[in-house]
Order: C-alpha cells, then sequence, then structure tokens
C-alpha cells in the first residue's frame, strides 16, 4: 500500500495548513455535554485525539443539514435558497462514517439527484482515521469496518507517534500538496507499524463479535423489541444512514411569502404515513420497527438493496429504551451474510469456489 | 497558492426536484360537493415541469398552495387529450386542498414534475382492458381510459367499472354516460337514489365485477380505489382465474418529497413515488404492505 507518513506532531500544523482554504471540521469532545461532537476546528489545534469516541451526531448532519430552508416563495413564485457549499474538510471520520457517506452518496447522487445534497458533497473533502471499536461497534458485522469504498481523500492509520496516510485520487494529493514538506516517505519500519496496527483492530474487531455472542444476544423478535420501544426517533436523528425527512411551510405573517424548510423526521414517528381519513400503513409500532430496521437491513427503493447500517453503535447508545439494537442488526446481518451464502453455494452445486 | 479544494460544481445547476415552478390557477369546476376538477398552468412551461402534455397515465404532480404546503395529485386527463396545463381531479380534505378551494382562479400556484412511473400502456392493450375505480380512482383512471380510447383499435373488449357512495360522488359521471357505445360499462352505488347512470347495481364494485363475463387469459386491469377495496377486489379477479401480474393498481400513500428522498411513502422495501405509484398486483403482494 502505497501513502505517506505525517508525524503526529505535524498534524496540527498540517490541518492549520488546510483551514486557511477550507472549513475543517473535527471530532470535538464537549466535556458540559459529556459527548463527542464533529465541531469546526477553531484556534489553535493541539494534537487531535485519535482515539476519539464516536460523535453523537453523524457526519450527515453537515451534507443534509437538519431544519433546512429548501427555498422561499412571494407573490413572484419560488427562489432557490442558497445551499452553503463552502469548501470543507471532514476530519476523523472512522470507517463507518466513510462507508455512510458513500451509501448517501449513491442515494442522493442515483436515479433523481437532490442537487443540494450534490452540490454541497461536491465541495467536501474527507479525512478519515482509523479507530479501535469498543462494545457497541459492529461494522465488522456489517462490512463497513475497512476503509474500502475509496469515498475519502486522506485516511490516517494511527501508528504510535505518527501516522501512516493513504491517498485517494487527485483531491487526496491535493491536500497533501497544500503543506507537502509535513510529510516523508514510509520506511520499511512504518510498512510493520502499519501491519501490526491492521492486525491489532482485526483482533479487536473479531473479539468484539466473539464477546457479543457469547453473552448470547437475547431471543429478541419484532413484537418484544417494539413493545418497549417509545419511538421517540433517537435511533434514526443518530443513525449516519438515516434519510427520512419532512418538508414544512413556514409562512410569513405577511401571508405572500415564505419558505420551505426540510428537516429530519423518522419513520418511526406515528403519523408519518398517515393519509386520509387518518388511514395509516404502520399503526403498529412493530409494525414501524420492522419498516425502518428492514430497510436498514435490506435497503429501500429499486437499485438500493443491501445493508444500510454500518454498526456504528450510534443507535445502540443513545437509544433511550436501552434496547438491544446493536445485537438485533448484528445478528440480522449474520442472517443475511448466511442466506447470501446458502444461496450462492445453490446457485453454484458445484461448490467451487466462485 | 492554487485552490485545489474548489470542487467541480455542474455549469448549469439542474432543475431542482424539490422546488415547485410558478403555476397559476385557471380553473376550478365543480364535480361534486368536495371535488373540483383543476386546471393549472405554468408560468414558463419552457423551464420543464408537467405541461399537460408530457406525462404518462398513472403519474402525479406535487402541487403547493403557497402558505400552506404541497400535496400529491395525480393528472386526470392523457397527454394526447389536453394541452392547456394540467387537469386535477381534487377533494376537500385538508389544509392544503382546502385552501385550493378557496383561491381565486388566476393565484400563484407551485407544481412539479410528472413524477413517478404510471401505467405503461403498452401492457395495457392487445387483448381485453378492464377499468375498475372506486371513488376518487377515477381520477387516476380517466387519464387511462382517455389513453385507451386513443389506442381503441389495439383493444378488443374495453370496460369499466366505476363505484360511488351516491350519484353525488360519481365524479365524471356526464363524460362517462356519453363514452362511445363500444366502452362496456357497469356503476355500482351503494345508494342508487336519484341516479342518472345506467347499467346500474346496488352495492360495491366487487358486486359489480362478479356480473362481468371476463376472459382471464386476454384480460388486463387497471385498478384504483381506496384501499380497503383493493384486497377483495383482486381476490375476486384472482377467483376468476386473472393473474396477479396482469392486474395493476394504483396505490396512495403519504408523501412528502415526491423523488424517492423522504422516506414517508414507502411501502414493504420499495418507495410509491419513484417506484409507483403504479404496482401489479404480484409486486404488492411481494412487498407485503401492498397487498396480502
Ligand atoms: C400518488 C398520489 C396521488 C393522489 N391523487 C389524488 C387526486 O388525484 N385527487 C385527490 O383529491 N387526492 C389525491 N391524493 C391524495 C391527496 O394527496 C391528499 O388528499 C392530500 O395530500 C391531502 O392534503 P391536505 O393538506 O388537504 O390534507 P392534510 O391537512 O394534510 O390532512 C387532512 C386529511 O387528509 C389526509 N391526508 C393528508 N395527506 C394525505 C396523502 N398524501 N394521501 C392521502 N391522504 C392524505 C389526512 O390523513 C387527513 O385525513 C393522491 C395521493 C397520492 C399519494
Ligand atoms: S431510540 Fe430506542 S426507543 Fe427511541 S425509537 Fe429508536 S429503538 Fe425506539
Ligand atoms: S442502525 Fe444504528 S448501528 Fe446501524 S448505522 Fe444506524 S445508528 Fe449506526
Ligand atoms: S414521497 Fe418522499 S420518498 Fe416517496
Amino acid at each position: 500500500m502505497s501513502g505517506w507518513i505525517l508525524p503526529q506532531a505535524e498534524l496540527g500544523p498540517f490541518l492549520q495548513t488546510v483551514r486557511e482554504q477550507m472549513q475543517v471540521f473535527a471530532p470535538t469532545a464537549v466535556e458540559a455535554e459529556g459527548l463527542c461532537a464533529l465541531r469546526p476546528l477553531n484556534g489553535a489545534i493541539g494534537p487531535p485525539d485519535t482515539e476519539a469516541r464516536r460523535t453523537m451526531l453523524p457526519p450527515k448532519k453537515l451534507l443534509l443539514p437538519n431544519n433546512e430552508t429548501l427555498f422561499t416563495f412571494d407573490a413572484e413564485g419560488y427562489h432557490p435558497a442558497p445551499v452553503d457549499d463552502a469548501p470543507t474538510v471532514l476530519f476523523g471520520l472512522h470507517p463507518c462514517d466513510l462507508r455512510a457517506i458513500s451509501l448517501l452518496d449513491r442515494f442522493f447522487g442515483a436515479r433523481i439527484a437532490d442537487q443540494r445534497y450534490v452540490q454541497r458533497r461536491a465541495a467536501t473533502r474527507l479525512i478519515g482515521a482509523d479507530c479501535l471499536p469498543d462494545d457497541a461497534c459492529f461494522c465488522h458485522s456489517v462490512v463497513a469496518s475497512e476503509p474500502r469504498d475509496a469515498v475519502y481523500d486522506l485516511f490516517l492509520w494511527s501508528l504510535e507517534d505518527r501516522f501512516w496516510v493513504t491517498v485517494n485520487g487527485e483531491s487526496g494529493a491535493a491536500l497533501i500538496d497544500l503543506d507537502r514538506k509535513r510529510f516523508r516517505h514510509p520506511r520499511p519500519a512504518d510498512r510493520l507499524a502499519l501491519q501490526r496496527r491492521q492486525q491489532l483492530r482485526a483482533r479487536m474487531l473479531e473479539n468484539g463479535r466473539a464477546r457479543r455472542q457469547a453473552r448470547g444476544d437475547a431471543q429478541w423478535s419484532w413484537r418484544e423489541w417494539s413493545a418497549a420501544c417509545f419511538t421517540c426517533g433517537a435511533c434514526a436523528m443518530v443513525c449516519p444512514t438515516c434519510v427520512c425527512t419532512t418538508q414544512e411551510e413556514h409562512p410569513s405573517l405577511d401571508g405572500a411569502s415564505g419558505e420551505r424548510v426540510r428537516r429530519w423526521s423518522a419513520c418511526l414517528y406515528q403519523n408519518y404515513d398517515r393519509a386520509a381519513g387518518e388511514h395509516h400503513f404502520r399503526n403498529e409500532r412493530m409494525e414501524r420497527a420492522r419498516n425502518r430496521f428492514e430497510h436498514k437491513m435490506l435497503g429501500c427503493g429499486v437499485g438500493e438493496e443491501g445493508v444500510k447500517c454500518v454498526g456504528c453503535g450510534r443507535c445502540v447508545v443513545n437509544c433511550p429504551a436501552q434496547l438491544p439494537l446493536g445485537e438485533a442488526l448484528e445478528r440480522a446481518a449474520g442472517n443475511l451474510q448466511r442466506a447470501q451464502a446458502i444461496k450462492a453455494a445453490a446457485a453454484n452445486p458445484g461448490g467451487e469456489e466462485s | 497558492m492554487n485552490a485545489p479544494l474548489r470542487v467541480s460544481t455542474p455549469e448549469a445547476a439542474p432543475l431542482d426536484p424539490l422546488m415547485p415552478l410558478a403555476a397559476r390557477l385557471r380553473r376550478r369546476e365543480r364535480l361534486s360537493d368536495d371535488v373540483a376538477l383543476f386546471t393549472v398552468t405554468l408560468e414558463q412551461p419552457e423551464m420543464g415541469g408537467p405541461t399537460g402534455a408530457n406525462h404518462q397515465p398513472g403519474q402525479f404532480v406535487m402541487l403547493s398552495a403557497p402558505g400552506v404546503g404541497e400535496a400529491p395529485f395525480c393528472l386526470c386527463h392523457a397527454a394526447s387529450t389536453h394541452e392547456d396545463g394540467v387537469e386535477l381531479c381534487i377533494r376537500r380534505v385538508g389544509e392544503v386542498t382546502a385552501r385550493l378551494f378557496d383561491l381565486p382562479e388566476g393565484a400563484l400556484l407551485g407544481l412539479r414534475g410528472p413524477l413517478g412511473s404510471g401505467f405503461e400502456m403498452d401492457d395495457l392493450v392487445g387483448g381485453d382492458l378492464l377499468l375498475i375505480a372506486g371513488g376518487m380512482g377515477m381520477a387516476p383512471l380517466r387519464s387511462v381510459l382517455q389513453a385507451a380510447l386513443t389506442r381503441r383499435r389495439e383493444i378488443d373488449r374495453l370496460i369499466l367499472i366505476d363505484g360511488a357512495r351516491t350519484m353525488a360522488d360519481l365524479i365524471f359521471w356526464p363524460e362517462l354516460a356519453a363514452l362511445p357505445a363500444d366502452v362496456e360499462r357497469l356503476f355500482a352505488l351503494d345508494d342508487p337514489s336519484g341516479a342518472r347512470v345506467e347499467p346500474l347495481i346496488t352495492g360495491h364494485v366487487g358486486m359489480a365485477l362478479a356480473q362481468v363475463a371476463l376472459d382471464p387469459n386476454r384480460v388486463k386491469v387497471a385498478l384504483c380505489g381506496p384501499p380497503v377495496m383493493l384486497e377483495p377486489v383482486v381476490r375476486g379477479l384472482e377467483a376468476r382465474g386473472v393473474s396477479a401480474e396482469d392486474i395493476f393498481i394504483t396505490f396512495e400513500r403519504r408523501m412528502s418529497c415526491g423523488v424517492g428522498h423522504c422516506g414517508h411513502c414507502a411501502m414493504g422495501r420499495r418507495y410509491v413515488c419513484v417506484d409507483g405509484p403504479v404496482f401489479s398486483a404480484a409486486a404488492a403482494r411481494e412487498l407485503g404492505e401492498g397487498l396480502r
């Protein structure tokens, strides 16, 4: 694997240089609120927290902002609201969040593209960072634990006092070129260290899975799960791949003008599907729970088939009912993989490797 | 330093699919107590958007009443029949629709579309074509009926079953009563008092359907009606040998974006706004939430 080496002490100064060109958002511990948030980097940049926890809100908050004015209207008609597409770097995104962005790119870029998402995304550069999983992470089980989709521009592997920086494409190289002098070419010892780091991560991911399995995932069904769910929608708000939104009309007092706003929403809300005559298509909580989790595991829409959960663990740590969502999703993913393996074996009865 | 980070912005920004285009309310013609036929024209049709001449039967538009909001309505005429704007048949049920009924002619509206995948007329012609409408279901099926009449020679029997609660709820009845004689028809009214259409039965469309002779191997069906009507009608058709693959249904769901992004309209693992609103009964059943 080709790459560059960036000494840890040089990361802060490098980001300072980048910040002269673009705004930089990075995971920031917010002690007062006891959480970690993607915040703009201001002031002097100290050594970044490479053991950063998952941010409470995912990077989608910058690409698909909550409460966004889509357009305004007046007596003349409708006028597009400006898109905040200032050049931006999102720094420190873990592999699960990178995977989530590649899923959003596909969702909002294909078929009928969302102009606002596409425009903002085109102005966004992604610097990923590796991480060591905690007990709520199950990215490994949903094949989102490695920086695979080449959606990032740079990806930093943490090697004690330095980073191995993987570069993707011209836009990644251009970021390095902003401050080339801080990077050096890798040496054999760096390669060894990279291997060790990757092996450590893989072991931790696998051990985590084994530990959760050994604990025995509680016998779990939609009915039991939904009986305890508040349908508060927290799991959807924090999910990096949940896309449900609602458009709202905000008229001005003059009655002739106003704006239309797009807000995050959740398919778990009871009136999400309300139709004529107070008709509901998913009136029972269980049906709404099934809807969300089926969509997470299997996707929704023609051409959108596939696992949409990236195993980031946000819903696990933020569910106020403390439901075993991670175990449920991980088990569903396991079942899915088994089903696919069985299907592949059936399609290939000779049993040869394909 | 050069700015390598300035990223490609599309040269001519394409039409934002969420932004309504300015339109005017041209005409509003009462069809019943709470239903009216609206004619709406784009202010600048050259910008794109639904002109009334560029859609498929079964497609829909999003219509905005500025200051209140937006709602989906199907285009209730065939593109070939009508070129001075879109015709929408709208029932007054809530906030947006109430405003649409109160606005004066000439008022500013917003329009986007045509949206969704409608009926493929090529799939419906070639044999017998049976249209089954319940209540407001006649609105989308009117576009299919008009399209079918322009391709009348490719259809052997053209049959219409239309049901409503009372005569006052039977939308479009004058033009349905005046259909060419070779269009077989049967109306069903729960309450037949004061009926001005025939042939007529007292009861629901399922009962009317039972009275129509069908060749299950030749017939294609287009169906639209309230959710409670769909299941029994499909079962009735299947009991008579019609394949679920040959029954096409237009479904209604809550919508917000209309372009497959907001999740409101999910039916099983499909979005009604882009993957539908027209699905075959077989496809709808596979989705679980469409039909059981
Ligand atoms: C593809 C499609 C095509 C449609 N075509 C037509 C049509 O041709 N003519 C027509 O009159 N209506 C049609 N509808 C239904 C129409 O969109 C709703 O009646 C409308 O959205 C109600 O808006 P409102 O603001 O007046 O009601 P609200 O104030 O939002 O709600 C009032 C009442 O309307 C119901 N309602 C709200 N939104 C919907 C919805 N999307 N679908 C059904 N009920 C809803 C509520 O449950 C409530 O009972 C169609 C819906 C879809 C999805
Ligand atoms: S966060 Fe928990 S309680 Fe809230 S909707 Fe999700 S699963 Fe239900
Ligand atoms: S479903 Fe939960 S674990 Fe999966 S991506 Fe969403 S928040 Fe993360
Ligand atoms: S209406 Fe938004 S996804 Fe269908």
